[in-house]
C-alpha cells in the first residue's frame, strides 16, 4: 500500500516538475509546481511527519498562489513569446548556468551527503519537529530568518530607489 | 464504533459519504437560513410559497440547479475551468474530516488538527485563482485578484489568533482543544477571563478574518455583484456553479465550527448539568450561531472598499494578534507557569 502511494507521489512530483519546464504558459508552470509540492506534501505524510506536511502546504500552497498572482499581474502574457526568444538567443549561457548548478548541487552531495538532515527524532510530530528546531538548530535557524529580513530590506530598498525616479521623469 | 474507526478502509468511505450528506444538507438549510433571517430584518415574508413557511424552496433550487445546462464558454482555459469548481468544493470538504463531535469521536483526530484545517483550507483560494484566470473575462479575473489578496492577507491575523489558543490549550489536536474546555460554559477560551482574559480579544480578531477568509459581508469583494456580476464564478452555471455554491456555505459552516471548538467549548455543554445532550448537538447548535451572525452582519453593514479591506487586515488585525499572541503567551508562562 505505502509503496503504491510511493510510487504515485513520486510520479506526480516529477511529472510536476517536468511540466513547469516544458510548458510555456507561465500558469500552467505554477500549476505543476503546485502538483510538485503537493505530492511532496504527501510524502511527509507517508513519512510519518504530519506537521511537516502541513507547513509544506501552508508555505508553498500559499507561495504557489502568490507566484499565480505575479504571473497574471505583473508578466503580460503578450510579452511572453518575447521572451521565449530572447531566451533562445542566449541558451548556451543559461545552458551553462544551469550545468553550474548542477554541478554545485552535485557537489553539495558529495561532500556532505546527507549529515546536515535534521532527524526530527521517533516520529515526526510537532514536539519533536519543535525539540530539533528551537534546541538543537536554533541558530542556523535564527540566522536564517536574518537572511529573510535582508531579502525584505532590499525588496523595499530596491523599490524605493525605482519610486522616485518615475517621478522625476513625470 | 473501535472496530469501524481501526479499519480505514470502512472508516473512510463511511464519513466521506457522511460528510457530504452534511455539507448538501447544509446548504440547503443555510440558503433558507439566509433568505428566512434576511427577510426579518428587512420586515419581509421570505420566501413562502413552496411548503410551510416556504422550507422546500432551497430543496427545489437545488432540483433547478442540477436540470440547468453547464454552459463552457469558447476562448477559456478548459481544464482549468473544469477543474477549479472541483478543487474549491474539495478543499472545503477536506476541512470537514477533523471535526469533533463529542468526546473521542471524530472522523480523524490528527494530531495537527489545528494547522490541517488551515492548510486545507488555503486550498480554496487555488481554485479560485483557478477560476477566475481560466474564465477569460474581466469580471472573473478582479474577483480572483480580490479574493487571493484577501484570503492570502487574512490568513495571517487568523493563523495568529488560533495560535494564541494552540498555545493555551498546549495542543494542536482539536479534540484536546475540546476536552480542555470542559466543565461549563466559564471554562470556554472564549469566555474564560480567569483562564487568559487574551483568548477574548483572539476571538474577536479570529472571527473577523475568518468572515473574510470565507468571504462574507463585509469582506465580500471578490464576488461584490455590484461591481463585478458574480466575481470568480460569472461564467460558471449548472452543477459547476452549484459546487462553488455549495462550497461557500460548506466554508461558512467550517468557520463556525473551528470557531465554536477553539473558543466556545466544541462539543462541550452550556452546564455540566445538561451533559446528557449528545455532543454533535451541541457542536453544530454553536457552529449554527456563528452561521446566523453572519447573515445578521451581512443584513447589517455595508461593504469594504479594497484599501479599507487592506487596511483593517494589515494595520489593525495583524498586529492586534500579535499582542495577543505575545500576552497570552506570557500570560501562560507568568500566571499559570
Amino acid at each position: 500500500m505505502e509503496g503504491i502511494l510511493f510510487v504515485l507521489l513520486s510520479v506526480l512530483a516529477l511529472g510536476g516538475g517536468l511540466w513547469v519546464l516544458l510548458r510555456r504558459s507561465p500558469v500552467d508552470s505554477a500549476l505543476g509546481l503546485l502538483t510538485t509540492m503537493v505530492a511532496i506534501a504527501g510524502h511527509y505524510m507517508l513519512l510519518d511527519a504530519p506537521f511537516l506536511a502541513a507547513v509544506q502546504l501552508i508555505v508553498y500552497g500559499g507561495a504557489v498562489i502568490i507566484l499565480f498572482l505575479f504571473v497574471i499581474m505583473l508578466l503580460n502574457l503578450r510579452q511572453d513569446r518575447l521572451r521565449a526568444r530572447r531566451l533562445a538567443a542566449g541558451r548556451w549561457v543559461y545552458a551553462l548556468a544551469g550545468v553550474a548548478v548542477l554541478f554545485c548541487l552535485a557537489g553539495i552531495f558529495l561532500a556532505g551527503g546527507t549529515s546536515g538532515a535534521v532527524d526530527a527524532g521517533p516520529s515526526g510530530t510537532v514536539e519533536a519537529f519543535g525539540e530539533a528546531l528551537f534546541r538543537r538548530w536554533v541558530y542556523p535557524f535564527e540566522l536564517t530568518s536574518v537572511l529573510l529580513l535582508a531579502a525584505l530590506v532590499g525588496a523595499v530598498a530596491l523599490t524605493r530607489h525605482a519610486a522616485p525616479k518615475a517621478e522625476d521623469k513625470a | 464504533m473501535d472496530f469501524l474507526m481501526g479499519n480505514i478502509w470502512l472508516w473512510g468511505p463511511i464519513t466521506a459519504v457522511v460528510i457530504a450528506a452534511v455539507i448538501t444538507v447544509n446548504a440547503l438549510v443555510s440558503v433558507y437560513l439566509e433568505r428566512k433571517v434576511s427577510a426579518w430584518m428587512q420586515n419581509r415574508l421570505g420566501p413562502m410559497e413552496n411548503g410551510p413557511q416556504g422550507i422546500f424552496q432551497t430543496l427545489i433550487d437545488a432540483v433547478k440547479l442540477i436540470l440547468k445546462e453547464d454552459i463552457i464558454a469558447r476562448g477559456i482555459d478548459r481544464p482549468l475551468f473544469k477543474m477549479a469548481p472541483y478543487i474549491v468544493f474539495g478543499a472545503s470538504f477536506a476541512v470537514f474530516a477533523v471535526t469533533p463531535l463529542a468526546e473521542g469521536v471524530s472522523p480523524a483526530d490528527l494530531d495537527v488538527g489545528v494547522f490541517y484545517v488551515l492548510a486545507i483550507s488555503s486550498f480554496v483560494a487555488v481554485g479560485i485563482m483557478m477560476a477566475g484566470w481560466s474564465s477569460n473575462n474581466k469580471w472573473s479575473l478582479y474577483g480572483a485578484l480580490r479574493g487571493v489578496a484577501q484570503a492570502v492577507s487574512y490568513e495571517v491575523p487568523l493563523s495568529l489568533a488560533v495560535l494564541t489558543v494552540v498555545m493555551a490549550a498546549g495542543s494542536m489536536s482539536l479534540q484536546t482543544v475540546c476536552v480542555e474546555q470542559g466543565g461549563g460554559f466559564w471554562n470556554w477560551n472564549g469566555l474564560a477571563l480567569h483562564k487568559n482574559p487574551f483568548l477574548v480579544g483572539s476571538f474577536l480578531i479570529y472571527f473577523i478574518a475568518s468572515l473574510a477568509e470565507v468571504n462574507r459581508t463585509p469582506f465580500d469583494l471578490p464576488e461584490a455583484e455590484s461591481e463585478l456580476v458574480g466575481g470568480y464564478h460569472t461564467e460558471y452555471s449548472g452543477m459547476r456553479f452549484a459546487l462553488f455554491f455549495l462550497a461557500e456555505y460548506a466554508n461558512m459552516l467550517a468557520a463556525g465550527i473551528l470557531a465554536s471548538v477553539l473558543f466556545l467549548g466544541g462539543w462541550q455543554p452550556l452546564l455540566p448539568a445538561l451533559d446528557f445532550v449528545p455532543g454533535p448537538l451541541w457542536l453544530f447548535g454553536k457552529a449554527y450561531f456563528f452561521v446566523v451572525l453572519q447573515i445578521w452582519i451581512r443584513m447589517t453593514l455595508p461593504r469594504l472598499r479594497v484599501d479599507q479591506l487592506m487596511y483593517v487586515c494589515w494595520k489593525v488585525l495583524v498586529p492586534g494578534a500579535l499582542a495577543m499572541l505575545v500576552l497570552g503567551g506570557l500570560w501562560q508562562l507568568m500566571i499559570k507557569g
